[in-house]
């Protein structure tokens, strides 16, 4: 897109109107996106606002051979997931007992999202969710938020789109499991 | 154990999901859930489960838009200007098209388990005395192929 590609241009000089222009139409869907990972409006916001942070930082790398639509949903997806990691690492070293007491043993293993779980449904499906591999929650997280196609998927990923449906493919069948054995669907 | 139909329309499920059947393929799968009472119930299931993630994710999200104030709030922790992002070996599939990685990938697995075979395999002196650790190193070498091969097979399919 011509119009893009000089906006990225005068980003490169330093012009940080044209990458409030380069932003406008991806802002909403980038911070939606952090949303349906972190389930909370102010870390969805500062997550947002990271992804967008290291997409003008790294605008100098951005080579043009995917569009700049596919590059900055892939770092969104990506700061999305290792912003959810992070804050479980954070309540893991919180909720981690003393070694002197052996009784709460289980909350080592157990993941912070799924000591919350017992709330709601929405929490629980989203910790199921979260409970996926990485690379399997890439796929579903774009799949599912935005009905991007496996061939949108795949180009934002940059990965073969056979790739993209085999690991849906593994997603649902993971999914219906637990969906199933925590009883979500009612 | 399923029948070939069964399993094929197990697949076509996914197919299904993802948006990719024909009308043809649609209706084919449509037919053999219709009249197969291992299918059916299995389609149901795929399809609750898949309605349920959809509802969850427009439930989370719904038409929610960044909040005000969001640009404010980035534009204050933009540096002066943009630089480059650390260069990561997954940098290298952007300058690579896709569809040749996979396909080199492979190629270059099967190279290196051919020469494993050829340095440390039945042939060689070593011959039954090969070490736990390369055994172990072949037997992974083995696995990853195989796993990259059903992935290719998926492309292709």
């Amino acid at each position: 897109m011509p119009q893009e590609r000089d906006l990225i241009q005068q980003c490169l000089s330093g012009n940080r109107d044209a990458f409030r222009r380069l932003i406008e139409p991806h802002q909403d869907f980038v911070f939606r996106l952090a949303l349906s990972v972190l389930g909370s409006r102010e870390e969805a916001e500062e997550a947002a606002q990271d992804a967008l942070v290291r997409t003008y930082r790294g605008l100098g790398s951005f080579s043009g051979q995917v569009p700049f639509q596919a590059w900055l949903y892939r770092i969104a997806v990506r700061t999305a997931l290792n912003a959810r990691r992070r804050r479980r690492r954070r309540l893991l070293e919180r909720l981690t007992p003393p070694s002197w007491f052996g009784g709460l043993a289980s909350a080592e293993t157990e993941a912070p999202d799924a000591l919350f779980a017992r709330r709601d449904t929405r929490i629980r499906l989203r910790a199921t969710i979260a409970r996926l591999p990485v690379k399997l929650q890439e796929v579903v997280v774009l799949t599912y938020l935005q009905e991007f196609t496996c061939s949108e998927v795949a180009e934002i990923l940059n990965i073969p789109e056979g790739t993209v449906k085999s690991r849906l493919y593994r997603a649902r069948e993971k999914l219906q499991k637990e969906i199933e054995r925590q009883g979500l669907l009612d | 154990m399923p029948s070939r139909a069964c399993r094929e329309t197990r697949r076509r499920m996914h197919s299904y999901l993802d948006g990719d059947l024909s009308p043809i393929e649609e209706e084919a799968m449509r037919a053999h859930v219709a009249r197969c009472a291992d299918c059916a119930p299995a389609f149901e299931r795929l399809r609750r489960s898949d309605d349920a993630v959809r509802r969850h994710f427009s439930a989370t999200v719904g038409n929610e838009t960044a909040p005000a104030g969001f640009w404010d709030g980035l534009s204050a922790r933009l540096p002066e200007r943009p630089g480059r992002l650390p260069w990561r070996p997954s940098d290298l599939a952007d300058r690579i098209p896709r569809g040749v990685l996979a396909p080199a990938a492979v190629a270059a697995a099967l190279m290196l388990a051919i020469w494993g075979l050829e340095m440390y395999g039945p042939v060689h002196p070593a011959g039954n005395g090969t070490s736990a650790p390369v055994r172990k190193e072949l037997a992974q070498i083995k696995a990853s192929i195989l796993e990259m091969e059903a992935e290719l097979e998926q492309q292709w399919r």
